[in-house]
Parts: C-alpha cells; sequence; structure tokens
C-alpha cells in the first residue's frame, strides 16, 4: 500500500544573489497513516521548507511528493488550495484565527472552502469544537478566549475537514509550559484515536513526544526513526544550543 | 464559498469600521447624489417647458410672408392661406392672420400707450375648445366673428388688464378709442399672468385685421397663425404652406416658416447637452469615489494579508479571495450609492422647490408647476454605475489578494 506521504529526493532551492540556497537538499521519507512523526531541526535546517511542502504550500525544486498517492509536487495553486481544504489541516503556532469571526465560524472556513451546506458546516464545527471541549464558547471571539483555549479551537478547525493530515507548526511556541502540555497530551489523544500527526518543532522536548522523529540538519535528513532512540535527540553539534534550553 | 456568504462577509468586514466605510463612500454618495440632483432639475426644467408650451400650444405655426421686396405686387392674400387650410382638414385645424398695429388705445380722455393692438380673425377663437390661438380663455362676453372681420366692424376683445385699468373691471359693451375711431368691447380674455402689468400679455387688444391693416398702414398681411392638428402633422403642414408659398412667390426668402415643435425640440436639445455636460462633471466625482474605494481597498488587502494566508491555507481558491474582496467593494459602492440617491432625491426636491418657486415668480405663469423628481431609469442607472465602479476599482486590489502567495501572507505581521 502507498504511504501516507512520501517525499522523494525532494529539493528546494532558492536563488540568494550570486549564491544558490539548498533548503532542502535531497530528502527523502515517508510517513503512513496513523503515525505521529515530529520533524525536529534547528532554524535553518530546513523544516519550515519542509513542513510548506508537505502542507501543499510549496512545491519542490525538483523531486516529488505524494499525498495520498497523489503527486502534488507539480500542481498550480489552485489545486493545492483544493488538497490543503480535503486533505490536510493546519495547526500554527500564532494559532491564526480570523479576530472578527466567531469560534465556531472559525472553525467552519475549511468547510466554507470546501462548499459544505451551511447546516452540515454547523454540525460538523460544532463535533470538532466538542472534540477539544469548546463547544460552549462557539459564540465567542478569539480574542475573549486564553491562548491554550485559541489553540484548541484551531486545532477544532484543523479536525473539522475530516483531514488525512494533521500538520502542526510549532504548536506550542506561544504557550507556557503548561498549556503547551495539554496540547501536546491532546495530539497524543487524537493520534491515539487513528489520525495522522506530524509535528514540526525545533524543541528536543516537545519532538519526544511523538512517537517518531525526523530530524533534519542543513537541509538533510540526519536521523529518522523511533522517538526513543539514541541518535533522535542530542547531536553532538546541537550541544551548545540544547544546554541553552 | 457562494455570494451570499460572501456578501455577508462584505457587510461584516464594513461593520467592524463603520467610520472608515462611511467615508469610503462619500465619493460615492457625492457622486450620485449629484448626478440625481442634475437630472431631477433637468427633468424639471423639461417639464415645465413641455406645460408651457402645452399651454401655449405645441401644434402652433407661424408663417410668414414678407413678399420678395422688389416692389412686385405679389401678395398673398389671406384668402388662398384658408383655401390651403381648408384643402387639408386632415393637417391643419385653424389659420388666422396676425396684424400687429402699434399700440395706444384711449378710454374717457385717459391714454394707454402701452396697449398693443393686433389684428386676427374669428378663426383666432375655436369655440369647440373654449380657447384662442394662443390657449387663452374668455372671461366675459364673446370672441370676434366672421361678420365682424367680413363687414370690418369696429368691436374688440381686450385683456383684463385693460379690463381692470381702464373699465375698473366692467368693459362688455363700453367703447374705447383706437386710431381715433370708436370701438366697442364685445368681449375679455382671462388673465394670463398672476401679476398683470402696463405693456405685458394681459394689456392688449384684438380686432377685426383688415381693421388693423388699415390702422398700420400696411396693404397686406405678412403672419400667419397656424394651428396643426396634432404633434405629428406640424412637420407635413410645415412642408404643406412652404410649397405653397414657393410656388406663390418662387423665391426661398419671401417667406418663412417657424413651428413651436421646432423651437421646443431645440430648446430640449439644448437643455439635453447642457444636462450632459452637468451630469459628466458629476460623475468625474464618481470616478473620484471609486479610486477612493481602490485606495481603501489596496489598504484593505494589506491589513488583511495575514487573513488572507489563513484562508488560504485552509482551502480558499484564488477566486473564493477573490469574489470576497470584489464584492466587499461592490457593497461599500452599493451602499454608497443607495445613500447617494436618497441624499440626491431629497436635495433635488428642496433645491426644486426653492428654484421652481423664483422661475414660476420670474415667469408669472400661472397652472404650471415644477416637478423635480428623478426617472426611474435615472435612480436605477446610478445605481448601476455605483456598483460597476465598485467592482471596476475593487478589481486590482481585490486581484492583488488573490495573487497573494500563502507562505508569505501567513508570514505576515
Amino acid at each position: 500500500m502507498a504511504h501516507l506521504i512520501e517525499l522523494n529526493n525532494v529539493y528546494k532551492i532558492y536563488p540568494m544573489g550570486s549564491e544558490e540556497v539548498h533548503a532542502l537538499d535531497g530528502v527523502s521519507f515517508a510517513i503512513d497513516r496513523g503515525e505521529f512523526v515530529a520533524i525536529v531541526g534547528q532554524s535553518g535546517s530546513g523544516k519550515s521548507t519542509a513542513m510548506n511542502i508537505i502542507g501543499c504550500l510549496d512545491v519542490p525544486t525538483s523531486g516529488t511528493y505524494h499525498l495520498g498517492g497523489v503527486d502534488v509536487s507539480t500542481m498550480d495553486d489552485d489545486r493545492q488550495a483544493e488538497i490543503r481544504n480535503k486533505m490536510l489541516g493546519f495547526v500554527f503556532q500564532q494559532y491564526n484565527l480570523i479576530p472578527k469571526l466567531t469560534v465556531r465560524e472559525n472553525v467552519e472556513l475549511p468547510l466554507l472552502y470546501g462548499g459544505v451546506s451551511a447546516e452540515k458546516r454547523r454540525r460538523r464545527a460544532m463535533e470538532s469544537l466538542d472534540r477539544v471541549g469548546l463547544a460552549d464558547k462557539q459564540k465567542n471571539l478569539p480574542s475573549q478566549l486564553s491562548g491554550g483555549q485559541q489553540q484548541r479551537v484551531s486545532i477544532a478547525r484543523a479536525l473539522a475537514g475530516k483531514p488525512s493530515v494533521i500538520l502542526a507548526d510549532e504548536p506550542t511556541g506561544a504557550l507556557d509550559s503548561r498549556t503547551g502540555r495539554e496540547v501536546l497530551e491532546f495530539f497524543q489523544k487524537l493520534n491515539a484515536e487513528g489520525d495522522t500527526v506530524v509535528l514540526i518543532t525545533h524543541d528536543n522536548s516537545i519532538a519526544r513526544q511523538a512517537r517518531r522523529i525526523i530530524r533534519l540538519q542543513d537541509g538533510r535528513v540526519i536521523y529518522d526513526g523511533d522517538a526513543s532512540g539514541s541518535g533522535a535527540v542530542v547531536q553532538p553539534e546541537e550541544m551548545g544550543e540544547e544546554a541553552e534550553v | 464559498m457562494n455570494v451570499s456568504q460572501a456578501f455577508r462577509l462584505a457587510i461584516k468586514s464594513l461593520r467592524t469600521s463603520k467610520m472608515r466605510a462611511f467615508l469610503t463612500m462619500l465619493g460615492i454618495i457625492i457622486g450620485v447624489g449629484a448626478v440625481i440632483v442634475i437630472i431631477s432639475l433637468g427633468n424639471g426644467l423639461t417639464g415645465m417647458v413641455e406645460q408651457q408650451v402645452e399651454k401655449v400650444g405645441i401644434t402652433q405655426m407661424y408663417a410668414y410672408a414678407w413678399g420678395r421686396g422688389d416692389g412686385t405686387t405679389l401678395n398673398l392674400d389671406p384668402q388662398q392661406m384658408y383655401d390651403l387650410i381648408e384643402a387639408h382638414p386632415d393637417v391643419f385645424s385653424g389659420v388666422t392672420p396676425w396684424v400687429g398695429a402699434g399700440s395706444g388705445v384711449r378710454r374717457d380722455g385717459a391714454e394707454f400707450e402701452k396697449t398693443k393692438i393686433y389684428g386676427v380673425s374669428e378663426a383666432m377663437y375655436r369655440p369647440d375648445t373654449g380657447t384662442t390661438l394662443d390657449g387663452n380663455t374668455l372671461s366675459g362676453g364673446r370672441y370676434l366673428q366672421y361678420v365682424d372681420v367680413a363687414r370690418r366692424q369696429k368691436v374688440c376683445v381686450i385683456g383684463a388688464w385693460l379690463e381692470q385699468e381702464a373699465f375698473r373691471g366692467d368693459a362688455l359693451g363700453q367703447e374705447l378709442t383706437i386710431g381715433g375711431v370708436p370701438y366697442t368691447v364685445v368681449g375679455v380674455l382671462a388673465r394670463e399672468r398672476e401679476e398683470m402689468t402696463e405693456g405685458a400679455s394681459d394689456d392688449v387688444v384684438y380686432i377685426p385685421y383688415e381693421n388693423a391693416l388699415e390702422l398700420s398702414g400696411s396693404r397686406n398681411v405678412t403672419l400667419y397663425q397656424v394651428m396643426a392638428v396634432s404633434r405629428d402633422t406640424v412637420s407635413q403642414g410645415k412642408a404643406l404652406i412652404a410649397d405653397m408659398m414657393q410656388n406663390f412667390y418662387r423665391d426661398e426668402d419671401a417667406y418663412y416658416i417657424e413651428t413651436m415643435l421646432e423651437q421646443v425640440n431645440m430648446i430640449n436639445a439644448m437643455m439635453g447637452v447642457a444636462m450632459l455636460v452637468l451630469v459628466a462633471i458629476a460623475a468625474i466625482s464618481l470616478l473620484v469615489g471609486g479610486i477612493g474605494i481602490m485606495n481603501i481597498m489596496l489598504v484593505s488587502v494589506t491589513e488583511r494579508t495575514r487573513e488572507i494566508g489563513i484562508r488560504k491555507s485552509l482551502g480558499a481558491k484564488r477566486r473564493d479571495i477573490r469574489w470576497q474582496f470584489l464584492i466587499e467593494a461592490g457593497t461599500t459602492s452599493a451602499i454608497g450609492g443607495l445613500v447617494g440617491i436618497l441624499f440626491g432625491c431629497l436635495l433635488a426636491t428642496g433645491i426644486g422647490s426653492l428654484l421652481g418657486g423664483m422661475l414660476l415668480e420670474q415667469l408669472g405663469t400661472s397652472g404650471i408647476t415644477f416637478n423635480a423628481t428623478p426617472t426611474l431609469g435615472a435612480i436605477l442607472v446610478s445605481f448601476g454605475v455605483s456598483v460597476g465602479i465598485g467592482v471596476l476599482f475593487g478589481y486590482l486590489p481585490a486581484n492583488k489578494a488573490a495573487k497573494l502567495n500563502p507562505i508569505d501572507a501567513l508570514r505576515y505581521e
């Protein structure tokens, strides 16, 4: 059976003046349905570029990316938008809720763009909010909620479209450690219920909450394996930075 | 995403910044308002001209028969004119010679030197409608009759001012002196103007035209007032008279025919051009309003870059984003247009009653009203134009938003 996510020798090259920057330098990995993977690396390691490509927000310079068995690496804007809508649920560091829409309206957005009828939108948004335990806040504006609650709303929004992959980009970055832990536990719960979760982070302690870690450095995969494996966490070059964290 | 959702979103977005929305609309409000006011006042003026003409008679024609002026005795006999008119009852409904015989009458030693004296025939009055060819009516007595004209009787019909001033309001059967000859007043005309003054249209005397010819010392009738059956037969009538005159004089400069219809058409055409120029000037403010909308939409797109990024990451296509901003721009200008229409109608009514009152006072004609109301067409067109401007000027910002790269947009602070 085909992998859910399959990157094959992916390069992303940005021209920078007269030189070229290889943000991704021949990356290959595959993620299957039901996995909980953390893509981890320092800033500049290429993890954001990887996340943009996995999230169909960008296309590789070369190499292929198959999502759900479909080659999405050469799609145009609007086809990509369709794929994002149907297959991906994003959770961002800054929650990225639209401030003037209510909680429920925010959660409905992916369904709105998916052409779901108003009645069905409402029902699925409420189901989704129920899953994150915020059904009673449906009429509130995001600014009336705490950071942790806002992040849960954004998770509810990601879940509303019943995506194949939940893609979380530094989801705990803006939260205090206790709320951050709660959110991570929530991702674990989702994964236990069968959802595929891909977490992008620079923080090893967070990455360790996943079951599998893909470590990037200078645009290359330097570790891909079990989160409890010996090479998963500390690399010799990272020692300095680790000590500071 | 469908249109009604985009529309609700637009309303929501406008309501979150009411002051800005209002200021954005102001240009459109002023532009549409100005167009509505101009069109309304134009309609009022046109309507007033129409009423005035209706009163005088749109079917009037004036046929001048000057002759060749070369000393020949080639003079048109009034009978020729009568024959022509009688031969075409489907075209003409009446004709009268019209002879100006100067001014000045006496009554009991008092001199009214500004009173105008006109010679006409009994055809000047139409018993079937009870009006003269000028559209006036009698307030007492009778009009000149065939026998008066045929026998050159010394009778006259006088205007309301003269009756009031010379006869203290009771002129029937009394006498006045015209050119030293006593005339009996057989009829009095209704007043034409609210305020009658000496020498104006209520200060007149009508006598049989041959008496007037004698009085003025001329031998020939040089002006005929002709009535066509209807608006539609005016040009045909003009052609018939012109043919007859051309056959008679064989000289195009010997006669001239003017019709009320042509004059009205000319006035209307001139007013139409004037209105067009004014509307074009007002339309410039619509243009400025459109640019205002474009400007604020560009600002809005920049401010909401992150929102656009979020929407795109959740699956909004270019089309969805473009629609959202286009509808927002269109809604802004549509609301502006509606307010402008309302504002324009109110203003037009206000200015209309003020200006109308002044105009009517100046003209002094009774029974004419000034209605400064816009046509439904004008309202619909202005509304359509304002929506169109919003969409037109909203397109550039909307397209800019639609083309934003989601990654850059999400990263935007």
